[in-house]
């Protein structure tokens, strides 16, 4: 009986093992195989240049440059706000002695991760697109910027984490040696932590922008929506928000629903890469560190 | 750069991700003061258009049931790929490959994974805008982040403990189940709950694959549903009502903070017995 279970068990493992393995492959597959299409009919650089997107009319046009372009964008503001924040709280983190106070910052952190994105949608329509609209006098406050505000809240934990992996743990490799040395706490952030958490940083940065990259609800609500090139101020979309919108009205087989595969593909191919250059970077830091 | 700038910004950095958090929390919960009630969360939405007034409950009960499905398949399917990872394959390059797919499919954003659950599940598959197909979606998205950490719990595991255990001629099945299982209890709860939370939170995947604006609550895995993400979406997107919007997020949240809680709670009563 019990021999009968085990090879039950091994034999579980391996047939789970392969359905998921093979899910994950068919996903991949799936959005591959329904985006091919279109290119019989555009070409692969037209569709990744062109400026007008107009899969409806008489005579369809699908560029999804400005797509692109403001998913660049609104991501690289949401980094660069979100960056030297980030790396405060992980110098913080690794400086702090008080395990109590540790626990509850990262746990802190965790909620702030946790939050659904939606939520975050919501309080950056009411709180941050108000503001720039106060502020700078707009009449509409959905914007880049606007975007670039709340994807930088919803990526700190993920720019903290990552960073204070590293500060961490060469603070309790130095601690001994500069407290011996006589030198200050700040002293030995500025002058040994920080620069030794330049490779982290740089894989922070990769996680965070694929993150903002990926992004779909909040920066959804936040942003207008319109198919236009994408400037600090004005209105923008991105590839996730294209999608989300016009998946539902998109005519099954159409070219406008091989379109919208067409450039998720094209988001999922650059994420992919970009996750892979962070995965390599990170193997690289980690053997380098130890 | 001197010393004291840098403390200055080290710790109004800190402040400020905490203040974040909080003026987050205290936003929400002031505003759905006045819409929250029994009647508002147990009440079907009513109104025109829907939503503007009634309740949420369809939502609540499609959210928690297409959480529990996502997180059902997810973590039978996480397990028995991070146990057959690290103590059934030998062979390197089938790890390398099995691990660098699953790393891909991680960076791959929700609305993609959206468009495939629609292409491969609902139309592909036939099964339709329904809870099912939605659950799935939501199971694949999850998957990557159980299994890649039930993997490092389980390569973490004390050698000799397995070693000993081998070698009094015990199944390898009734070591993992046996010992592992309970010696991982509180990790595997956390780890869960954790992936259960972003689950329940995700709009994007499920407004592609079987969420409604209003459906009532499911009677089937077949039939559409509605969920508290999208419909919050729903409610703010379209200007039907900021006063039910802030009760839907309140709710949303708690249910959130509370998975969040549930994960925390045994890692931090672990940590203390630890010290």
């Amino acid at each position: 009986m019990e021999q009968i279970f085990e090879k039950l068990f091994g034999i579980l493992s391996i047939i789970f093992t392969i359905i998921s393995i093979v899910l994950l492959f068919l996903v991949i597959f799936f959005i591959t195989k329904e985006s091919v299409l279109i290119f019989q009919e555009v070409k692969f650089f037209d569709f990744i240049t062109g400026l007008t997107w107009n899969p409806l009319a008489g005579e369809p046009t699908v560029g999804i440059l400005p797509m692109i372009l403001a998913t660049f964008y609104v991501s690289m503001v949401a980094v660069l706000i979100s960056l030297p924040i980030g790396i405060g709280c992980a110098l913080e983190l690794a400086a702090l002695e008080n395990e109590r106070l540790k626990g509850f910052f990262t746990s802190i952190l965790a909620v702030l991760a946790g939050i659904p994105s939606v939520i975050y949608g919501f309080i950056g329509l009411l709180v941050v697109v108000k503001f720039l609209e106060r502020t700078f006098r707009l009449a509409a406050g959905e914007s880049i910027l606007s975007g670039g505000i709340v994807l930088a809240v919803m990526v700190l934990p993920y720019i903290v984490s990552s960073v204070a992996e590293t500060t961490e743990k060469s603070y309790e490799k130095y601690k001994e040696t500069s407290l011996a040395l006589g030198v200050s706490k700040s002293y030995m952030l500025r002058a040994l932590i920080l620069p030794n958490a330049k490779g982290a940083i740089l894989t922070s940065m990769i996680l965070a922008f694929s993150r903002a990259m990926g992004e779909t609800m909040a920066v959804m609500m936040v942003m207008g929506n319109s198919p236009i090139l994408p400037k600090l101020l004005g209105k923008g979309e991105t590839i996730p928000a294209l999608i989300a919108l016009e998946i539902g009205t998109a005519g099954l087989g159409s070219l406008h629903y091989h379109a919208l595969f067409s450039s998720g593909f094209v988001l999922m191919m650059f994420l992919i890469f970009l996750n892979a250059l962070f995965y390599l970077i990170k193997k690289n830091l980690t053997e380098h560190l130890e | 750069m001197t010393n004291f700038p840098l403390r200055c910004w080290t710790v109004l950095s800190t402040v400020l991700s905490i203040g974040l958090l909080f003026f987050l929390l205290s936003f929400v919960f002031i505003k759905a003061q006045g819409v929250i009630s029994l009647n508002f969360i147990l009440a079907k939405p009513a109104g025109f258009p829907v939503g503007s007034a009634g309740g949420i409950w369809p939502a609540v009960a499609g959210s928690l049931l297409v959480t529990l499905i996502a997180s059902l398949f997810a973590t039978i399917l996480a397990f028995f790929t991070a146990v057959y990872m690290v103590f059934h394959c030998r062979d390197d390059r089938i790890k390398l490959v099995v691990n660098l797919i699953i790393q891909c499919i991680a960076g791959i954003p929700s609305i993609v994974l959206g468009l495939f659950g629609y292409a491969f599940l609902v139309i592909k598959l036939e099964l339709g805008l329904s809870i099912l197909a939605s659950g799935l979606t939501l199971a694949i998205m999850i998957f990557p982040y159980i299994q890649i950490r039930l993997q490092k719990l389980f390569l973490e595991t004390n050698k000799q403990l397995l070693e000993a255990s081998a070698s009094l001629g015990i199944n390898r099945s009734y070591t993992i189940i046996n010992l592992l299982l309970p010696m991982y209890r509180k990790q595997i709860l956390s780890i869960i709950t954790l992936a259960s939370g972003f689950a329940m939170g995700a709009a994007a995947p499920v407004m592609l694959t079987g969420c409604m604006m209003n459906a009532p609550v499911p009677e089937s895995l077949a039939s559409p549903f509605m969920s508290l993400p999208y419909h919050l979406y729903v409610l703010i997107g379209q200007g039907i009502s900021l006063e039910n919007a802030y009760g839907t997020a309140f709710v949303l949240m708690i249910l959130v903070l509370l998975l969040n809680l549930l994960a925390a709670v045994p890692t931090l009563l672990g940590m203390r017995g630890k010290r």
